[in-house]
């Protein structure tokens, strides 16, 4: 038995050293975003898929709350140096499973407004919609600079349990981060 | 070569042994990160890939190093190198002793761990907790049942309401039935009328697939969470349509649940949940464990394994350099000097090993600089031992030649230094003429005579020799109860017969004086005696005068040839110095004999390759006159006289010399004056002045040669042998155009 284990460790080190190598199937992607002036604030919205995978889907079944951070930055285009960070705004849920109402519930950190629904897919198409999110203020960015939007959203691991972070770090299923997705604003 | 070892060689192992402790603490300090980083991610969580990655390379490079190691030693093992047994051995016992404890350590570890886990999870409680809720759901779906009821009832009380009265009657209504919050709503989702006991301005709008459920007629309840209950009751109702043109609506409540019921109910999500997580998370929590544990056993283990590598290594190093110094010391290498591991006992052992081969190696340049010199002076030794014109024996006291000059080889006739190691036995044995002399070294080696001088005749390839021996004992130090005796010896046989043939020739000389002076006056005494009295005299007494005088003249006249030829004798004239060809002149000889005396038989046997010779050719006659003269006279009246006459070319010791045997069939010689038969005075004839052979023996020896008698050994008669000095090789083409063998 516990020869096993040592080389089933051992195996299990090897695979996870090579796995992020392989192509993941499930994970996270921007699918459209974009912004506009309104209100005094540059308002972003767009469209996120989230799949989530079967491994962290059952997590979520088995009361392993998920926190999910959509980071938006805005960068100031220079020419020869590295663009300029002026701005970032994260928008962070949690989705939780609720056992005693078998519903999912998606709450907004900041906010705490929280939202049940019936099905995971529902609620991750909540997720995924953000609407008029505010950025920066429209008094930062000048007309005569050209500036960069950039959108990611990912599965905060260090949110997660003590126990499954490890795993987590190491395990590609757990690797649920979009790419920065990018678009001009001027 | 000094023998230490390469400093580049000893700063590697040194940069290797620190990569190696270097490594070996960033690894024990990631392990130590990567244990916090499980306890508390917060700190070092981010880094726990990096950590791990770093980890699993650091593995990788000890797995590398031990492999590296693990073939140096296969490769050691099969070449037999010193050394490679004993770090097998060590690095076994190292990987046994360090393996097994911790692999039992593993072993418990993980149980205890595994156990540990298991034990927060019990069964009966997994089951109290999903009892509870199912309860929990059983009584908060009793108490929406009742809801929906209460709903479905306002839904039948709005059916009769049109949509300006609602406004009117809904309060009313949401306050019957305990609603917090009552809406009406087109079945698009429109608002029409609500009612909030919470003052809240925009009312809860229902998720669209329960707004879906409700459209295709079924109605809904379920909990949901507000901002002041987490379970409040949500019920969806399609309001009934009792009259043609009304709008289908449905109305939506939300029911608050009791304080109790709602904290009940959140315990036990939350309980539930946690428990679910930790559920979830044992097997998580176990592979956690288990990974770091086994990082932490593969690290011990092989830092053991490298670990013992280099200790085995280390200490082999000086059983490999012992090995190696031993084995150059075997082959004679004793310039190599090896490195002091320390101050331990090997360390001991290896400066006794530079101290033994630094006085092995003194001790050999000792041996070589007293062997040199041992050589130089044998050298010298024998340098002056062969410039003696006296031959050196030494012979040890078992009759064994030890040591003989290159003038002994010449005194005695034969390569006596080449006979070292023979015993003066065996020598005899070969060369019987040596017996004389050998017989007297050993008499005296035998009766312990410590100083002897003896003179000793031996009858060698030149002749009879007088050898003037005088032998001195040396008692060797170095070897106890040896002693070796030195035998020195020259040949005295031509200063002998120098001193004899001077006294004789002195003799003769005096004699030839003394003699010739009254020769004449007797003669012409004689003479006046015959003229002035033999004519006075009577015929008988004349007749007695002339007989008497006649006599005296005769007398004197031989009494005059004979003092000539002692003269002769006595008187060296000088010699020419010629090249002869002496097959020509003894032909020439043998042809005038011939000529005089035709019952004589001379055989002819010339050699055809017959070197030439330098000398005086009418001295040369003279010796083959009086030879040939004795060889007719010892034959006597013998009707047939026959006379072997053989030229030869001889080649012996070095020397190259012409040899002409002269062989008579006469009576021979007696023993007792052949020794001295070419003495002046010394003949068998009863007329011979005896002065022949030794004319003949003085002119050969003028020429530089040797002549000697032997009778014949088959047959009788003797034969005289005479021996001159080579100069040049005759044409043989010359020779056999002008002498053959024939018979005369």
């Amino acid at each position: 038995m516990i020869m096993k284990t040592f080389f089933l460790n051992i195996f299990i080190f090897s695979v996870l050293l090579i796995a992020p190598l392989v192509a993941m199937a499930q994970g996270i992607s921007i699918e459209n975003a974009s912004g506009r002036l309104k209100d005094g604030f540059y308002q972003v919205d767009a469209n996120v898929k989230y799949d989530l995978g079967d491994s962290v889907i059952e997590a979520l079944n088995h009361g392993i709350q998920l926190r999910f951070d959509i980071t938006v930055e805005v960068k100031r285009v220079r020419k020869w140096r590295w663009d300029q960070n002026i701005a970032t705004a994260i928008l962070s849920y949690t989705l939780d499973y609720l056992p005693l109402t078998n519903n999912y519930q998606i709450t907004n950190i900041i906010t705490e407004e929280k939202r049940q629904f019936k099905e995971l897919p529902e609620s991750l198409e909540f997720l995924g919609n953000i609407d008029e999110f505010p950025v920066i203020n429209e008094n930062e960015l000048f007309d005569d600079r050209s500036y960069n939007c950039f959108i990611k959203s990912e599965l905060r691991i260090r949110n997660l349990p003590l126990p499954l972070q490890p795993l987590a770090l190491i395990s590609p299923s757990w690797e649920l981060s979009s790419s920065w997705h990018e678009w001009s604003i001027r | 070569m000094n023998g230490q070892l390469d400093k580049p060689e000893k700063n590697d192992k040194n940069i290797i042994l620190v990569l190696g402790i270097i490594l070996f603490l960033f690894m024990l300090a990631s392990l130590v990160l990567m244990g916090d980083a499980l306890q508390n991610p917060d700190r070092f969580g981010e880094y726990m890939s990096g950590l791990l990655i770093f980890n699993a390379l650091g593995l990788l490079v000890l797995v590398i190093l031990i492999f590296a190691n693990l073939k140096n030693l296969v490769v050691q093992l099969k070449n037999k190198s010193p050394g490679s047994r004993m770090t097998f051995k060590t690095v076994s016992m190292f990987a046994i002793l360090s393996t097994i404890p911790v692999l039992i350590l593993y072993y418990f570890s993980l149980n205890f761990l595994y156990q540990g886990i298991d034990s927060w999870f019990n069964p009966k409680v997994e089951q109290a907790l999903n009892d509870s809720l199912e309860l929990s759901k059983i009584s908060l779906n009793e108490r929406m049942k009742d809801m929906l009821n209460l709903t479905e009832q306002a839904a039948n009380d709005f059916s009769l309401l049109s949509d300006e009265t609602l406004l009117v009657e809904i309060d009313e209504i949401r306050s019957r039935i305990g609603a917090e919050e009552l809406t009406i709503m087109s079945k698009q989702g429109n608002f029409l009328a609500s009612s909030s006991s919470l003052g809240e301005l925009v009312p809860a709008s229902p998720n669209n697939s329960i707004l879906f459920q409700v459209q295709q007629g079924n109605n809904y309840v379920g909990l949901t969470s507000t901002t002041q209950s987490d379970f409040s009751v949500q019920t969806v109702v399609n309001i009934p349509i009792i009259s043609i043109g009304i709008e289908p609506r449905i109305v939506l409540a939300l029911f608050p649940t009791t304080e109790r019921i709602n904290t009940l109910a959140t315990n036990i999500q939350i309980t539930y949940g946690e428990y679910q997580e930790l559920t979830y998370l044992r097997d998580q929590l176990k592979v956690g464990f288990a990974s770091i544990l086994t990082l932490v056993l593969l690290f011990s283990i092989f830092s053991a394994l490298w670990a013992s590598f280099y200790s085995a290594n280390r200490l082999a190093a000086p059983i490999r350099n012992l090995a190696d110094g031993t084995k150059s010391v075997a082959q004679g290498d004793y310039s190599k000097q090896l490195p002091v591991p320390g101050n331990d006992e090997l360390g001991f052992l290896v400066a006794s090993f530079n101290d033994m081969t630094r006085k092995i190696s003194s001790a050999r340049d000792q041996a070589k600089t007293s062997q040199l010199q041992a050589e130089t002076q044998k050298v010298y030794l024998e340098a002056v031992l062969g410039r003696l014109s006296s031959g050196v024996l030494v012979v040890d006291q078992n009759n064994t030649i030890r040591t003989a000059n290159l003038s002994s080889n010449q005194v005695l006739g034969i390569d006596i230094s080449e006979m070292t190691g023979q015993s003066l036995n065996k020598i005899v044995e070969d060369y019987a003429y040596l017996e004389p002399l050998l017989n007297t070294i050993e008499y005296h080696n035998e009766k312990n005579i410590n100083e002897w001088r003896e003179q000793v005749t031996i009858f060698g390839t030149s002749g009879r020799q007088i050898l003037m021996s005088s032998g001195t004992t040396l008692y060797m130090q170095e070897i106890v109860d040896s002693k070796t005796q030195v035998i020195v010896f020259d040949d005295i046989t031509a200063l002998i017969q120098g001193q004899k043939d001077a006294a004789w020739s002195e003799m003769a000389r005096r004699l030839a004086h003394e003699i010739k002076n009254p020769l004449t006056p007797i003669q012409l005494a004689a003479e006046r005696l015959r003229i002035k009295y033999l004519k006075k005299m009577d015929a008988s007494q004349g007749e007695a005068m002339d007989k008497l005088t006649n006599t005296i003249i005769q007398q004197v006249e031989t009494m005059k040839d004979m003092v000539n030829t002692f003269s002769e004798y006595a008187h060296t004239p000088t010699i020419s110095h010629e090249i002869i060809n002496l097959n020509q002149l003894t032909q020439e000889v043998i042809d005038l004999y011939n000529t005089l005396n035709s019952d004589m038989s001379v055989t002819l046997e010339l050699s055809e390759t017959l070197p030439y010779i330098k000398g005086d050719p009418n001295r040369i006659r003279r010796v083959f006159n009086n030879l040939l003269n004795n060889a007719f006279e010892a034959m006597g009246d013998k009707k047939l006289t026959a006379i072997d006459i053989k030229t030869d070319y001889i080649s012996e010791h070095g020397m190259d010399f012409v040899e002409i045997r002269i062989k008579d069939m006469g009576s021979g010689i007696s023993d007792e004056i052949i020794d001295n038969i070419f003495d002046p005075y010394v003949t068998t004839k009863p007329k011979g002045t005896g002065l022949g052979l030794a004319i003949v023996k003085k002119i050969i020896e003028e020429h530089g040669g040797i002549v000697w008698l032997e009778n014949n050994p088959d047959s009788c008669g003797a034969c005289a042998i005479i021996r001159l000095p080579a100069v040049m090789q005759a044409k043989n083409e010359e020779l056999k155009s002008i002498y053959n063998r024939q018979v005369l």
